[in-house]
């Protein structure tokens, strides 16, 4: 038969009949729910990841170009800032038993007064936190040591050998700070004086000092490093320090910890969700493909009684099939549009969303393959059941 | 001239409880240029053995050969291909496609017919329903026809690829007086061109267009 009857054939069949109009809602409904519960899935998991913080008193910011900022006195009339450490002060990735952390310079006082201890000893004396986090899966370490610090227990008072350039020592840890609730950006940050940093960065100088008389690579001019950190008194006053100091030309960065553990699981849950919303939907298509195969009985008799074979039958069935896929396709998309453009509206009118919302196009992707891929399935299994129909059948469907 | 041929045909159904014969052992010949009339009260196996001739159903035992060739050598596809050229089906609710106008409807066997390929299947299907007298309802769909001109349309359409045979389901079961004599007139028309026409029916009025009558009870032909 040519291609053109086919065509002509499926799409008549498809507008004449009512039960179509049934299916193309089913279609419509179960297709926008799965995209639905999957691009809600999607931007539910993206604002968590957004908004979700550790229980944080303190916060620190990182400010470029500090000694500018020290030698104009930049900073001294900001509100709610309680310190500022220079770049001597600062000092980024010494190394712990061939693993980097990093050692911060604060006034005793904040040590005491923060950190819960009295006799915080300036010499060679640290502040680690009650986890380390080392590589992407800490659980990899066996070394003993290692699994005490992960754990948090058994290294109080332990000695941890520090080493930088041109610099080692043995420091101890005489406190530990509860990581959940002090927050610094970084998860392996012990505190220390900042007269034993000053000592790191004066090793490390005469290094750069020594190397650079030797030409033997290009001198690193540890005064370029201008960044520091900016402690600030309470959480809600971040913005304003932030601003402040913005506003004096300097950039910051805030780093942030995210507690990511309750969202994993959370993810964990709507991922089920949508996988049982997606077979919901696989069902449906399915039955409706069925129940229309179980529909277009009667005029597949007649087809048959007048010579037509199967392979023919599946074809112009499947047809019928692909047409009302496509339009329920299309009926869904517009649907999607129609709603997210309807939720962005309202809701920004009425409560302030800083986010967008995501629409998931891989289940469209999916939802699109399903429907053609189920339905030609279904007309292939159901027309293969009916080969053998015969006109009693026909008389059946009458009575 | 042989058309079909049926020697010691058995069809049996089987229910739970019994088992029906609905065909009993029935040897017969039937030639072109025909019009046959099988009657018989209800149940008497009459629309089982139409079923048989036009291999909707398959005998449990016996041989059917159309034109010489016993139907149970014929592949799928070849019973599919006689069912289309070589046999027309008229039943008795028409059995149109209700989504498809007359001359449409007309056109479904010619479609998959492979020596019309280059034909205007358009063109002889209004030139089918001119002959039953329909040409002007061409673009009615079923529902606006009344059941004398579907059965019409469903004449139009048995005639669509001139098969040699014509097996007819009770066709004037739902017409009226003058429709009926329209439609026996036809067949026995179409007997005269030289067709093998078989009618199962039980309505008397058949008897004064038929050639052979050939009553039938319990599975079996009793009278000729």
């Amino acid at each position: 038969m040519k291609t053109k009857y086919y065509f002509k054939i499926s799409f008549n069949n498809f507008i004449h009949k009512k039960i179509n109009i049934i299916n193309v809602i089913l279609l419509v409904l179960s297709m926008t729910l799965f995209i639905s519960v999957m691009s809600f899935s999607k931007t539910f998991t993206n604002i968590l990841y957004k908004e979700s913080e550790g229980n944080i008193k303190h916060r620190l910011l990182l400010v470029n170009k500090l000694e500018e900022a020290f030698d104009r006195n930049d900073f001294k009339d900001i509100p709610h800032l309680e310190f500022i450490s220079s770049s001597s002060e600062y000092n980024h990735y010494v190394s712990v038993d061939g693993n980097s952390i990093s050692l911060i310079g604060v006034p005793n006082k904040y040590i005491s007064t923060i950190y819960g201890t009295n006799d915080f000893n300036d010499s060679h004396s640290l502040i680690c936190p009650s986890r380390f986090y080392f590589g992407e899966d800490p659980e990899e370490y066996n070394h003993e040591f290692m699994k005490n610090i992960k754990e948090g227990k058994d290294y109080l008072n332990r000695t941890l050998s520090i080493n930088s350039i041109n610099y080692q020592e043995e420091y101890q840890v005489v406190g530990i700070y509860d990581v959940s609730n002090y927050s610094f950006g970084e998860y392996n940050v012990c505190f220390t004086s900042q007269s034993n940093i000053k000592e790191i960065h004066t090793k490390e100088e005469e290094y750069y000092k020594q190397e650079c008389e030797k030409d033997s690579f290009s001198c690193v001019d540890s005064t370029d490093n201008n960044g520091g950190v900016v402690l600030v008194d309470q959480l809600d006053n971040i913005e304003s320090v932030t601003e402040a100091i913005e506003s004096k030309g300097y950039y910051t960065s805030v780093v942030m910890e995210y507690n990511t553990e309750g969202i994993k699981t959370l993810n964990e849950i709507l991922l089920t969700i949508s996988i049982i919303v997606m077979i919901i939907t696989f069902i449906v298509l399915a039955v409706s493909s069925n129940k229309f195969i179980q529909y277009n009985k009667k005029n597949n008799l007649i087809y048959k009684a007048l010579g037509y074979s199967n392979k023919v039958l599946i074809k112009i069935n499947y047809l019928e099939n692909i047409i009302r896929s496509i339009i329920s396709f299309l009926i869904t998309i517009l649907l999607i549009i129609l709603l997210y453009v309807l939720i962005m509206n309202i809701f920004s009118a009425h409560i302030k969303l800083g986010y967008s919302i995501d629409i998931s196009y891989s289940s469209i992707f999916v939802g699109f393959l399903a429907m053609l891929g189920i339905s030609l399935l279904s007309c292939y299994i159901s027309l293969r059941n009916n080969g053998n129909c015969i006109i009693e059948e026909l008389v059946d469907e009458e009575a | 001239m042989k058309a079909i041929e049926i020697k010691d045909i058995v069809k049996m159904f089987t229910l739970p409880d019994e088992k029906i014969i609905a065909i009993n052992n029935i040897s017969y010949v039937f030639e072109y240029g025909k019009l046959y009339a099988i009657m018989g009260h209800s149940g008497s196996g009459k629309s089982t053995l139409i079923q048989c001739l036009g291999m909707l159903d398959n005998a449990n035992s016996g041989m059917i050969s159309i034109d010489g060739k016993d139907v149970k050598t014929l592949s799928s596809n070849e019973k599919n291909d006689y069912r289309n050229q070589k046999i027309g089906f008229i039943f008795q609710k028409y059995y149109l496609n209700n989504t498809m106008k007359a001359y449409e409807n007309v056109m479904l066997p010619m479609l998959i017919n492979k020596e019309y390929k280059n034909i205007d299947l358009k063109e002889k299907a209004l030139s089918l329903l001119k002959d039953v007298g329909l040409e002007e309802r061409k673009n009615h769909l079923p529902k606006e026809l009344s059941g004398g001109e579907q059965q019409r349309v469903a004449i139009a359409r048995a005639l669509a690829n001139n098969p040699k045979i014509i097996l007819a389901d009770e066709p004037t079961g739902n017409l009226d007086e003058e429709n009926e004599k329209y439609v026996l007139e036809k067949l026995k028309q179409l007997a005269s061109e030289g067709k093998c026409v078989i009618v199962v029916s039980h309505n008397n009025l058949i008897k004064e267009y038929a050639d052979v009558v050939i009553s039938m009870s319990h599975g079996k032909f009793v009278g000729n």
